[in-house]
């Protein structure tokens, strides 16, 4: 497979990746705002509703958004680097 | 539109106003059967112009103690609604469409960034294929987690509208009859 056309199958995936990392923290804002506003919608003996099917899928985007920004993204990145020096 | 349901409050309410129809049922048997015994003295048309201010009272009692067991009806009917009569319950639903739309963008994301993988190529022997396929497992499972938690909330949210109108209709009812009466 040529160079460039790897070179740009990595650029890509890097790409899709950040795009995917900025989702997730839009998807988590967006949680985020419901549990807010949950805890003024349904209030039981004196307590804001908590939910912790909620809390649990924010927890999980939490580890996500961490996985790939902090071990997926660099790795590739350091692949891609170590590929160009290799090629160079 | 908000309404607040102290079910504790309510039910002790409940158990006063049923001691109290109770009373006033003992009472007024009492107070009857003593007037019918001073019916035994009275004769001719004061006799029977007494019967007559009896018989208007007891129908007068009749009609209170029916609007009574309304009430008691109503509040057994509200405890019912709610499950569990033990709870105070708050609900107000200014930002249901808030929460909903919240819900609804945040699935559309968790869409979007399993469709950018999905389209993805991958370059042959990627060391990390397979960390990115399980991450985006993951994230197709958080979607479904996170599609029944909408639906939790939606049946949650509707079951409370839903006791909530019951109640304002039964309380407006009510009001209608004992207006009426």
């Amino acid at each position: 497979m040529e160079l460039e056309e790897i070179k740009y199958q990595y650029e890509r995936i890097v790409y899709i990746l950040e795009n995917n990392i900025k989702l997730l923290n839009n998807t988590y804002n967006y949680l985020n705002n419901v549990k807010r506003f949950m805890n003024s919608t349904i209030i039981i003996n004196d307590k804001a509703y908590s939910s912790l099917e909620l809390n649990n899928i924010i927890d999980n985007i939490i580890n996500n958004i961490n996985i790939i920004n902090n071990i997926i993204l660099p790795n590739i990145k350091n692949e891609y680097n170590s590929l160009l020096e290799g090629k160079n | 539109m908000k309404l607040e349901i102290n079910t504790t409050i309510l039910n002790k309410e409940l158990i006063s106003l049923e001691e109290n129809i109770n009373k006033f049922i003992d009472s007024n048997n009492d107070i009857y059967n003593e007037l019918s015994k001073i019916n035994d003295y009275w004769q001719g048309m004061d006799a029977e112009y007494f019967i007559n201010i009896i018989n208007k009272d007891k129908n007068n009692c009749i009609l209170v103690l029916d609007n009574l067991y309304k009430i008691s009806n109503l509040y057994k009917e509200i405890n019912y609604l709610y499950d569990n009569i033990d709870k105070k319950i708050i609900y107000d639903n200014t930002y249901n469409n808030t929460i909903m739309n919240n819900i609804n963008n945040s699935i559309e994301n968790l869409n979007k960034t399993n469709n950018n993988i999905d389209n993805i190529v991958l370059p042959y022997n990627f060391n990390y294929k397979n960390m990115i396929i399980n991450t985006n497992n993951i994230i197709k499972n958080i979607k479904e987690d996170l599609i029944k938690y909408q639906d939790s909330i939606n049946n949650m949210i509707s079951k409370l509208e839903e006791n909530e109108s019951e109640i304002l209709k039964k309380i407006s009812n009510i009001n209608m009859n004992i207006t009426n009466e």
